[in-house]
């Protein structure tokens, strides 16, 4: 949404959340089967992306921005609201999320590691398909110059609007994963700072790319596991000078970076092996 | 086709290859079982990656 269509959103973690909360409530107190509670949550996110798509996405850049976290904002009261305790649990979340025995991370750790990587590699697939088709060149081209991407005859308003269907959707399955996972739900989900981290990941790893922020959040949580164990309760100071001297001297991010200087590298070659690979003028006969 | 897909996607595939022993190859390192103690806590430190 962001890398490709730049389209930038503060609300992402209100899809991440409803995924996590959906999938609680469907599976807790309906006693919906995993699947029925997957299918819903698609729907939902699908909905609601659409509804806050056609709404937000007549106003630009940070606007649009703001609109999302107004949005986020709003559900994040909601869960928190003591009305509705008896669904959310308020301010405590929801807790002892039921799941299938075969599915239980605590019990089968590696049923779920595999789970987890066949997730994500699908997520992975799914979107590399999308980039690469005929509308995922119309996001770029709207990233680039919308006006121009409207001359050409491009409903750019529709390709906004499936850009963030598809990664709301994708965020409200990882939400799914994050109640498989935690067996919780909590309103921290719904929080700005969820939207801020997917975020940092994504500009750590480097944005418009679909290998960057998988490796952004790979960076942060190791970052965060070892300086918390070097550091202590001091470890977010210390990730704070560390996302600056990211930013710093990886300004493209970390794959977008590593992708220039490759590319200078193979341009510096090209230009050092070049008087080798054109073939020598032939002398040329002079008339006496 | 097959062929050219594979070439073109080397690096990934390796990395995937990686993932996919990484439990297996931490229990053979740490002498653990894979579903118990320092596997067990790596596994989770990626899927929460």
């Amino acid at each position: 949404m962001l890398g490709y269509t730049g389209i930038l959103s503060f609300g992402h973690a209100m899809f991440y959340g409803i995924g996590a909360y959906l999938t609680g409530i469907l599976l807790k107190y309906a006693g919906w089967p995993l699947g029925s509670a997957l299918l819903a949550v698609i729907a939902a996110a699908v909905a609601l992306a659409i509804v806050i798509s056609v709404v937000s996405l007549r106003v630009r850049g940070v606007y649009f921005a703001m609109a999302t976290l107004a949005f986020s904002g709003m559900f994040f009261i909601l869960v928190q609201a003591t009305d509705l305790r008896d669904i959310t649990g308020a301010e405590d979340g929801l807790h002892g999320i039921p799941t299938p025995a075969w599915l239980n991370p605590t019990e089968d750790r590696l049923f779920f590691y595999y789970l987890a990587l066949a997730f994500c590699l699908v997520m992975y697939l799914i979107a590399r398909r999308v980039v690469e088709s005929p509308p995922g060149r119309v996001m770029v081209a709207i990233r680039e110059n919308e006006p121009r991407a409207q001359m050409i005859g491009f409903n750019t308003f529709a390709y906004k609007i499936i850009a963030v269907t598809l990664a709301s959707v994708m965020a409200a399955l990882a939400g799914v994963m994050h109640a498989l996972w935690n067996l919780n739900a909590t309103p921290e989900v719904f929080s700005v700072d969820t939207t801020i981290n997917a975020l940092l990941m994504t500009i750590i790893g480097g944005v418009g790319t679909l290998i960057g922020p998988m490796l952004g959040a790979g960076v942060l949580q190791l970052l965060g596991y070892w300086l918390n164990e070097i550091f202590g309760p001091r470890w977010p100071l210390i990730i704070g000078i560390v996302y600056v001297l990211l930013v710093l001297f990886l300004p493209y991010g970390i794959v977008g970076t590593w992708q220039m200087r490759r590319n200078d590298i193979q341009a510096g070659w090209r230009r050092l092996l070049q008087p080798l690979r054109t073939e020598p003028e032939q002398p040329v006969a002079r008339k006496s | 086709m097959e062929r050219k897909g594979i070439s073109r996607n080397w690096l990934g595939l390796i990395v995937l290859a990686l993932f996919v022993a990484f439990p297996f190859v931490l229990a053979l390192l740490t002498g653990q079982p894979v579903n118990v103690g320092t596997p067990k806590f790596w596994q989770g430190m990626v899927i929460q990656i």
